[in-house]
Parts: structure tokens; C-alpha cells; sequence
């Protein structure tokens, strides 16, 4: 009947528990050690009692004096203990070490061969569920965040918490970026998490997040790429147009006014002289528009005065606004594709500054660390509204930095300003498009140097 | 001390008690169905009787059996430990009691100690290591 082995009930539906009978065997034990203390301690109190009074008898026929005794130290002892045994029992019927660690390499599994985090959660939540015999397994986690896309959440959910019982929050976090939130529900009223748990769930966590970030990467890398195709499918369309809009028909007139000089030059020397300064103005005005088209593939002013130099020449010269440039000089060399984006990002945001903030002062700054250029651009005037920034500029600085897989930030100072703070890696990846595999170096933390900070 | 060596000393207790029940187990036995005599200075007590014996021999097994487990690590062997510590405390605690009665010192002294050997193995098997954390 069920052709599909891993088919699953659906995800409201508590956890299916295997059942092995640990419950009857843990609430035995329980009533075992209870039912011994209490009766140890009744002996104990008895035999104390007939030692201190020196009368033997009373061991035959203990006074109500002794029952209360008892009675008292056993009520006084008894939750304690309760709790510290249950614990201790739960820890030690539910799931031998081995087994408990076996959850985590399985999880592992599930999460390695998963396709998306969006399908594989599901199963991690019922993973974890039954095997902890846990009552809920709530998993919230961000899906990855594709270039200028709205974040996602993911929210599943394993079961209801059982009443009265204390949820625990665990964070899914990857090195210092939060993916998400592992909720779990005590199995009852009063009754939080036992250690080993806690240890357990935390690693399951870790490995979530391991996951989660993986999969972010994937998710933000086929965004950028899909992105980068399109940008360049945009910027092709650009030329062409511009090539056959403006620079054919500037060509073909030019053609035909040759034509007519030629055929007047002997009879009417006067007539072609004219029409040959109309010829040179549309020459002057092709060559213009060649130059056009081939400034906006690479500004000139880099070629001409590096990137350093052509940022201060974004700077006007006659402003309102002060502005200081401060960075590494002399640069070293960069690949082009940085310096382009540097430039661009570094004019948008200059414009930006000029024409949103009313600031005073603005800094330019740019560092280099081994693999990066931090590019950052801050102000003191009013500073983006509360929501963030969408316009034709930020959009675009965005995509200039996540072209080359980088990112840009754009935030307000502690004292209002706007500050933009973009990312460039230095390392390329190859044109071929690979995707930067998760080997080494990209599993190596990257220490992100903060480019703002002096000293 | 962690816990496989916890589970060891646990079951080095379990194997000398074992012993010792099976040795008194089978003293009782062989006395057959009229059981012991009672021992010196308890004879208001009267001698373990047949069924004791069997008892005893019982438990003594398990006990031993239960060493086996824990040796091996195994969760059976905590719960047949946990189990037989139990009940073997409480009887323990009865003979503390019978040995008051009957102003038996020895045999006080000697039934408290073994019921504080069987409290110490529970808390051995039972007790987990502070903060489990793995790195
Ligand atoms: N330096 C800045 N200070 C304050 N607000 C800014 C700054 N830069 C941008 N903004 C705000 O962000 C919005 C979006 O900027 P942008 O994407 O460059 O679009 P545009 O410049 O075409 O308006 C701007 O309209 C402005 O309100
Ligand atoms: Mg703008």
C-alpha cells in the first residue's frame, strides 16, 4: 500500500512515535525508586528513632510521633528528588548516547541530499520530533535572499506544544548571521528540557544553520547569476540599440551626403564645399556618439586618472558639501571589474549625497584587505527614511556589487547620517559562470575587515 | 569521573553484592524448606525462611547480570541495576530494622552499609554528566 517509503503524514498531525515501550518503562522506574525511597526513609526515620530513644520496641509499633517524622522529611524530599530522578530516567530510557547521536547523522543526511531547505525542513522537524519525543518542532528560518527580493520565511510546523509546557527557542545562526529559530515544546506542563536535550538540540541547531547558509548561498548565487545574465542581456539590447538608432542612420546619411558631394564636386565645387562641412559636423557627431557608447562600457576617467583619481573627479568642485577622500595610495592594482563598480557605486552615491542629504561633510573612504574592497560613502545629513531606499540608483548600486558577488549596504550612522558600505571581492570567479563551491577557500570564514574603522 | 566510569565502579559493587547474596542465598537453600537457624543474638528474629532464599538467589542473580550490562554499557543493565538496588535497599532496610529490634549490632552495621552500597549504585547509573555540550 505505500509506495512511497518516506511518504509522511501531514505536517499538523503530531509526530508518529515509535513506540518501544520507553514511556511505561521510565514511568516504571520512576514509581520503583519512588516507592523505595518512600520506604526507606519510613525505615530510616523508624530505626533512628528506636537508636536515639534507646526503646527497641518501637520498631514493632513506631508512635504517631515517628509517622509524622517521616511523613514530614518525605514530603519535604519528595519533589526534588522526583524531578532529579525523572530527569535522570528520561535521560537514560529515552535514547542511549548512541542513539541520540545517531539523530544528528541522520539529520545530516537528510540535510546533505536535500534539494531545498523549503523541502527537507519538514522531515528535519518530524526527524527531530520523534526521536526526542518531543510534542512540537517548530523551524522558522529566512529563505536565502535573492538579490533585491523581499525575504521569505519558511515556517513549519510538528504537532502542538503540550499544554502548560515550556517552549524552548533555539537560534539557527551561521558565524554571526542569524537564519532562523528552532522552537521546541516541553513533553509537559513544568517540565523544561533535560540537559543532554539541550546539548542534543543545540548541535541539531548548528547543523541546521551549516545547512540553512548553504542553501542561502545557493539560493543568492543563482539570484546574482540570473541577475548578472540579465544585466548583460540589458546592456547588449543597450548597444545594439544604440548602435543601430543612432550610429547607422548617422552612417547612411553620411553615405548619402558623399554620394552628393561626389556628383557635385566638378560641376558645382561651390555647392560641395558646403555640403562637405555638413559632412564634418555628422562625422564629429558619430565620433561623439562612438565615444558615448564606449565611455559608458568603461568610463574613461579610469583609464585616464585610476580609480582614485577619477572618484575625486566626481567630487564638484564648487559645493556646498565637504568632502574628504580618504584611502590607500597608491592604489594597487585592481581587476577592472571592481574598479568600474567601485567608480559607478562611488558616483551614485556622491550624486545621492548631493541631491538627498543636506549634509555638510562627507566621507569617502576606501579600504583594501586581502580579498575585498570596502567602499564606503557617509554623510551627516538627514539619512534614508525608515523604510529602506528603493530607487534607480540604490537598485543599481546593488546590482553592481552582487555582479560581482559582493553587497552593498545602506544604513544610517548613530548620528543620522546616510552611509552606504559596499563589498567588492577581489577574487573573481572565472567568467565560466562556476558556482564558488562550498570546498575551500569559501568554507574558511571570511574576516570582513571593517574598511571604516581607523586606528 | 565520567560516565562509563561511573558505570564501572557501579557494576565492581554490583558483582561483590552479588556474590555475597549468592553465598547467603545458598546458605538458605541449603537448609532446606525449614530455612536457618537465626543468627547469634537474633533469635527473637527467627532464621531467614525457604522463601527468602529464593529470593535472595533471584536477586543476586539479576544483580549479577545487571554488572554484566552496565560493564557493557548497555541501558538494559542500568535498568535492571536501578531495579534490583531498589528492592535489594528496601529489604536492607527491613534487616536494619529486624537488627535494632533484636539489638543486633553486626548485623545492623553490616545490613546499613550494604543498603548504602545499593543508594550508591542508583545514584551512579542514574546521574548524567553536568553539561554535555559538544563543541
Ligand atoms: N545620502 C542620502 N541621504 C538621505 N537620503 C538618501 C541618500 N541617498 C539616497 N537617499 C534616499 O533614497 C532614495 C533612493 O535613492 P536612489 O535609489 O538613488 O534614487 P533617486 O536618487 O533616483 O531618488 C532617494 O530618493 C532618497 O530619498
Ligand atoms: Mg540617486
Amino acid at each position: 500500500m505505500s509506495e512511497a517509503p518516506r511518504s509522511e503524514p501531514p505536517t499538523d498531525l503530531p509526530p508518529r512515535r515509535r513506540w518501544d515501550g520507553s514511556g511505561l518503562l521510565g514511568g516504571g522506574l520512576l514509581a520503583v525508586l519512588l516507592l523505595g525511597y518512600v520506604l526507606l526513609a519510613f525505615l530510616g526515620v523508624v530505626i533512628v528513632g528506636a537508636l536515639l530513644t534507646g526503646n527497641r520496641q518501637i520498631v514493632f509499633n513506631p508512635p504517631w510521633w515517628l509517622h509524622v517524622i517521616a511523613l514530614a522529611l518525605v514530603t519535604a524530599t519528595f519533589a526534588p528528588l522526583r524531578r532529579w530522578l525523572r530527569d535522570a530516567i528520561d535521560d537514560l530510557v529515552q535514547a542511549q548516547e548512541d542513539d541520540a547521536y545517531a539523530l544528528v547523522g541522520r539529520l545530516n543526511a537528510e540535510l546533505q541530499q536535500m534539494a531545498s531547505p523549503r523541502a527537507a525542513l519538514p522531515q528535519v522537524a518530524r526527524m527531530i520530533a520523534t526521536d526526542l519525543r518531543l510534542p512540537y518542532v517548530h523551524i522558522m528560518a529566512d529563505e536565502g535572499l535573492a538579490v533585491d527580493a523581499v525575504p521569505a520565511t519558511m515556517d513549519f510546523n510538528v504537532g502542538q506544544p503540550a499544554a502548560g509546557a515550556p517552549l524552548s527557542r533555539l537560534p539557527i545562526a551561521y558565524l554571526d548571521q542569524r537564519l532562523g529559530l528552532l522552537v521546541v515544546g516541553g513533553r509537559a506542563a513544568g517540565r523544561p528540557l533535560t540537559q543532554r536535550d539541550r546539548a542534543l538540540l543545540g548541535d541539531v541547531a548548528r547543523q541546521l544553520g551549516i545547512a540553512l547558509y548553504a542553501a542561502r548561498l545557493t539560493v543568492d548565487l543563482q539570484a546574482s547569476r540570473e541577475h548578472l545574465v540579465a544585466a548583460r542581456e540589458e546592456e547588449r539590447r543597450r548597444i545594439r540599440n544604440d548602435l543601430h538608432d543612432g550610429l547607422a542612420p548617422t552612417l547612411s546619411a553620411l553615405q548619402l551626403q558623399l554620394g552628393a558631394i561626389q556628383r557635385l564636386m566638378r560641376g558645382r565645387p561651390d555647392e560641395a564645399e558646403r555640403l562637405m562641412d555638413g559632412l564634418r559636423e555628422s562625422l564629429r557627431g558619430a565620433t561623439a556618439e562612438i565615444r558615448r557608447l564606449v565611455n559608458d562600457l568603461r568610463p574613461p576617467m579610469l583609464d585616464a586618472f585610476g580609480l582614485l583619481g577619477a572618484i575625486r573627479q566626481l567630487v564638484p568642485a564648487e559645493s556646498d558639501i565637504a568632502f574628504d577622500l580618504r584611502a590607500p595610495e597608491p592604489m594597487p592594482a585592481l581587476p577592472a571589474a571592481v574598479e568600474v563598480a567601485a567608480y559607478r557605486i562611488a558616483g551614485e552615491a556622491i550624486h545621492n549625497v548631493i541631491r538627498h542629504s543636506g549634509a555638510r561633510r562627507c566621507l569617502l573612504r576606501i579600504a583594501l584587505a586581502a580579498d575585498e574592497l570596502g567602499l564606503e560613502v557617509s554623510d551627516d545629513g538627514r539619512g534614508f527614511a525608515a523604510d529602506l531606499p528603493v530607487g534607480v540608483g540604490t537598485s543599481s548600486m546593488r546590482e553592481r556589487a552582487a555582479e560581482l558577488g559582493g553587497s552593498l549596504m545602506l544604513e544610517n550612522d548613530l548620528d543620522g547620517g546616510a552611509r552606504v558600505l559596499a563589498r567588492l571581492p577581489l577574487r573573481l570567479a572565472p567568467a565560466g559562470l562556476e558556482p564558488p563551491g562550498l570546498d575551500p577557500p569559501g568554507l574558511e570564514p571570511v574576516e570582513h575587515q571593517q574598511p571604516n574603522q581607523e586606528s | 569521573m565520567n560516565a562509563s566510569n561511573r558505570a564501572r565502579i557501579a557494576a565492581g559493587l554490583l558483582v561483590l553484592s552479588g556474590v555475597f547474596g549468592l553465598v547467603s542465598a545458598i546458605r538458605i537453600l541449603a537448609g532446606g524448606s525449614q530455612g536457618l537457624p537465626p543468627l547469634p543474638g537474633a533469635e527473637e528474629m527467627g532464621g531467614p525462611p525457604f522463601w527468602a532464599g529464593l529470593m535472595f538467589f533471584a536477586l543476586a542473580v539479576a544483580g549479577l547480570f545487571s554488572a554484566f550490562g552496565l560493564w557493557k554499557g548497555q541501558r538494559w543493565g542500568k535498568v535492571v541495576a536501578i531495579v534490583t538496588c531498589a528492592v535489594n535497599a528496601v529489604f536492607g532496610a527491613g534487616d536494619v530494622l529486624g537488627a535494632v529490634a533484636v539489638g543486633s549490632v553486626a548485623m545492623g552495621v553490616v545490613m546499613g552499609l550494604s543498603v548504602l552500597v545499593y543508594v550508591l549504585i542508583i545514584v551512579l547509573v542514574l546521574r548524567r554528566d553536568p553539561v554535555p555540550t559538544t563543541a
